[in-house]
């Protein structure tokens, strides 16, 4: 298990496909990626954790008697092209589905998409681990209440994908990307607060370690004393990052394979309203500087930009091939597996709902008594992403006389996303992404808040 | 899965530039997985994992490296570029392994291996409990069954003379019965799960569960809308232990603790709940969702009592975080897979069997939320604000259970609600589930008798 017999994906990629042709398989493709990633985080001035990561594998799919069947490994060896195809033909003999998974030839021509950052990979150690320090000296800078940075981090992830099919085609792409995270601890008295700050970047130039590490300890510090409310409606402005996390939820409510299936409220709402008028939703692949900017998607269909929502009526669902063949469509090109582990379904690009001209402070300013969301959890549990109904724990501001007052805790917003999709009354302008998810902040006229 | 001689050379690598302690993780984990979309099969998957995680303690700090290949040119190059990325000032040399084969002594070992199954069994009877859940009641819409199981093959070896092997085979189910009227849609869901093989199947009725899946799903639809503000809740025994989990469990995790980033940290020794509650955490339990004979360093699992009375008795410990508390780790420490860092976690968590009975926690309380089912929640140690969900809950009134109600959330802060909990049952069940943590997800069981917060508030929208 020395690895002596490993082979590089090109050789791997030969042998499997010569094995799969002799074992009768129709079609047949590999996913390939290859995964590189560093991490430092600092604690106390020094560094605390430091990691230097590489890892990689492969997923075999074939068409077998007519049913697609999927084996992975992680180890690119001799035995391991025995293993996949026993598995996947096993796999492929109790399907009985009865939509067929495609396996595509491929498309004529595919965008070109500057999704790796040279720059990037050339920083030094050294150079990371002091942005790491200075984030954490911002925290702890910040306020005499601040007792500690939990973490300030430093990351850099490069990952390589290599798509080849049956039909002769082969894809490459290669990208990398930089996270940095600073997490601030607030006390005053008996109550503690832990707020976190993230930035997710291609070029290092783009990170202000000072900016995020202020920004953490100052929404931690704003916190401190925050109290429950009464319970009640309330007229609420869903803060950017909060409105992300609730959107995200909900995202498989656009998914064709999920209206298929009966499992999507959006089921028979193509060209009719399901929001208020000002939103606009896009799903862009070719977006610059998106971390879900891809030339293509698992299916190997080429990427391109789709508005999905249009002055709140519903233009598409987000199709893979076997939802689209379905549906009698065009591939949106969103059939993506979360990785060589899983199989394809469907998910989004860079998915976002468009920004607006108002500033988020002239929004706030038309409130005479509500209150802002700044921060939602228990987003795994909390939700029902088939029916749209939610039951959060949040936190945030209390909104009084067109100004922030203040922070707010221990209360739960619960609602129905549908509902309140249509019930948005105003857009920011502060579009934010968080990975490849964004949105602005939003006013919705009535929520119920559940406090003391 | 290595050979000696690799293993100590890496390990004095790891170890040239002045760290204090190394350690080599491996593993390999064959899983499958099938899915079974109103019964029909949508979806089979096998693979293995396959990798290696070496990790080095230089001073206070750990690095950290992983790797699939394992040739003997790439794990030391691996190594010296960990070793030289902070240099320390100590002279440590690897001590000779002393070999213990957990498999050899495995409480756990399971009677039917998975992979003796052949798949189409496995789809069939899948497809049967799909069967039993539309066959409980017309409104039933959808189902989705799904059967994993994993065999994972754990060696971890280190720079003192540790060098354990065990394995690991789990297999779990998961059903869930999707009802629906109009614009309405309600999922029941069950998951469960053992540290054993495919005898599981002869030890649970599939279908009944897939009934009870459907049962709560067509409950909820009939519900109205949970009502919200403080009141007395009253959760049910099994999955209920989630509160615990969440509230307090997490709170108790070494890793949060040695950064004061937890409500309980230097609180042994002090009154932290109620007279009511007695805590335990216990990784040894034979063939549970969350036991293993050995966590993910290679110490022996154990029986923690962290709360006895009231009192916090001990924290759960990994090595590293141990040691920075001065106390002793305590089989803890654990990772979903060679890509993360272990910490400590928690195996089998729950609140230990009290003196009330069940019907007189009901009868006793005036108006409040019967939880019957409860979902999943997370919480912030630093604060110890908790949240989670209730996905099938009922009305008490004048001592009844009466209407059941939907969309119910309960959220609090663990210190507090530890001191609410005034009554407890004598009916100890465990439930399985996933933790998702900094290392990764994990199969632990929570578990509690039924018992009685006082007061929290619930968060719905009647």
């Amino acid at each position: 298990m020395e690895g002596a017999d490993k082979l590089d994906i090109y050789e791997f990629k030969n042998k499997i496909f010569e094995k799969a042709e002799q074992e009768g398989f129709s079609k047949y493709d590999i996913y390939y990626n290859q995964f590189q990633g560093f991490s430092v985080s600092v604690y106390k001035a020094e560094v605390e954790k430091y990691q230097n990561n590489s890892s990689l594998g492969v997923s075999f799919r074939g068409e077998y008697n007519g049913s697609v069947g999927y084996a992975y490994s992680e180890r690119l060896d001799i035995k391991a092209i025995d293993e996949l195809i026993e598995n996947a033909k096993q796999n492929a003999q109790i399907i009985s589905s009865d939509e067929k998974e495609i396996i595509y030839e491929g498309d004529k021509s595919y965008p070109k998409l500057k999704l790796f950052n040279e720059e990037s990979e050339k920083v030094s150690v050294e150079d990371k681990i002091k942005m790491a320090l200075k984030m954490e000296q911002a925290v702890l800078n910040y306020d005499s209440r601040i007792k500690s940075c939990n973490r300030a981090s430093v990351s850099n992830y490069s990952s390589y994908t290599y798509l080849a099919n049956s039909f002769g085609l082969e894809l490459k792409q290669k990208r990398n990307q930089i996270v940095a995270y600073a997490s601030a601890m607030a006390q005053q008295g008996e109550q503690t607060k832990t707020m976190g700050e993230i930035k997710f970047c291609f070029d290092f130039s783009d990170i202000d370690p000072v900016e995020i590490g202020r920004s953490a300890a100052k929404k931690a510090v704003d916190s401190l004393g925050a109290a429950s409310v009464k319970s009640g409606k309330y007229k609420v402005i869903i803060q950017n990052e909060a409105f992300i996390d609730l959107f995200s939820a909900f995202l498989g409510a656009f998914f064709a394979e999920n209206v298929q299936k009966g499992l999507s409220l959006l089921k028979g709402k193509i060209n009719k309203k399901i929001a208020s008028d000002i939103v606009n939703i896009a799903d862009e692949p070719l977006l610059e500087n998106g971390l879900g900017s891809t030339a293509f998607d698992s299916e190997a269909v080429a990427s391109f930009n789709k508005t999905v929502v249009e002055n709140g009526i519903l233009k598409t669902y987000l199709y893979n091939l076997k939802a689209a063949e379905k549906d009698g469509v065009k591939s949106t090109g969103n059939g993506f597996r979360g990785s060589f582990k899983g199989s394809v379904s469907t998910s989004v690009t860079n998915f976002y709902i468009k920004g607006s001209k108002t500033d988020i402070n002239e929004i706030i300013s038309g409130i005479d008594d509500g209150i802002l969301i700044t921060d939602l959890s228990g987003l795994h549990s909390g939700t029902n992403s088939v029916s749209g109904d939610f039951s959060l724990a949040c936190s945030g501001f209390y909104i009084r006389e067109g100004k922030t007052a203040e922070p707010v805790e221990q209360i739960t917003a619960a609602g129905n996303f549908f509902d309140i999709m249509n019930k948005i009354k105003n857009i920011g302008s502060d579009l934010k992404f968080s990975g490849n998810i964004g949105s602005p902040s939003v006013m919705i006229d009535e929520i119920d808040i559940a406090g003391l | 899965m290595l050979e000696k001689n690799t293993a100590y050379d890496v390990l004095t690598a790891a170890l040239s530039q002045g760290g204090r302690f190394a350690e080599i993780f491996i593993e390999e984990n064959k899983k499958n997985s099938i899915s079974v979309v109103n019964g029909k099969v949508e979806r089979a998957l096998s693979g293995i994992d396959f990798g290696l995680g070496l990790r080095i303690f230089v001073k206070d700090k750990i690095i950290y490296t992983y790797t699939n290949d394992l040739s003997y040119d790439n794990l030391i190059k691996c190594a010296k570029e960990a070793a030289s990325a902070v240099s320390g000032n100590e002279k440590k040399n690897v001590i000779e392994f002393n070999r213990i084969d957990y498999r050899k002594s495995d409480i756990h070992s399971p009677r039917i291996m998975p992979e003796s199954i052949e798949k189409k069994t496995i789809a069939d009877m899948l497809k049967q409990a799909s069967e039993a859940a539309f066959g409980y009641d017309k409104l039933i819409s959808q189902t989705v069954m799904g059967c994993m199981d994993s065999n994972q093959h754990i060696c971890v070896i280190n720079s003192e003379g540790l060098w354990v092997n065990d394995n690991r085979v789990r297999t779990r189910a998961s059903l869930s019965a999707v009802a629906s009227r109009d614009n309405e849609k309600q999922t029941g869901y069950f998951g469960p799960g053992a540290l054993k093989g495919f005898e599981l199947f002869d030890d649970i009725d599939l279908n009944k569960i897939a009934e009870e899946a459907a049962r709560s799903a067509v409950t909820m639809l009939n519900a109205k809308n949970c009502p919200s503000g403080k009141m007395s809740v009253v959760l049910d025994n099994g999955f209920g232990g989630v509160i615990f989990h969440e509230a307090c469990g997490h709170g108790l995790e070494a890793s949060a603790v040695s950064k004061k980033a937890s409500v309980f940290a230097d609180k042994i020794g002090e009154k932290i709940a109620s007279d009511k509650v007695t805590a335990i955490d216990d990784g040894t339990i034979a063939h549970s969702w969350g036991s293993i004979n050995v966590d993910d360093e290679g110490i022996k699992t154990r029986k923690n009592i962290l709360i006895e009375n009231g009192i916090l008795k001990c924290y759960m410990a990994d090595r590293f975080n141990a040691e920075k508390l001065g106390i002793l780790p305590t089989g803890s420490s654990r990772r979903e897979s060679y890509k993360f860092i272990p910490v400590s976690r928690m195996t089998n968590t729950y609140i230990a069997p009290g003196n009330d009975k069940k019907e007189d926690i009901i009868k006793n309380t005036q108006y409040g939320i019967y939880a019957k089912y409860m979902g999943g929640g997370s919480v912030n140690t630093a604060s110890g604000e908790f949240n989670f969900a209730v996905n099938e809950a009922y009305i008490i009134r004048n001592g009844k259970i009466c209407e059941p109600v939907r969309g119910a959330t309960l959220i609090g802060k663990g210190s507090e609600i530890l001191n609410e909990i005034d009554m407890v049952s004598d009916n100890l069940a465990l439930s399985e589930g996933m933790c998702g943590a900094s290392s990764g997800s994990i199969p632990v069981d929570v578990g509690q008798p039924m018992l009685r917060v006082r007061e929290i508030t619930v968060g719905g929208r009647g």
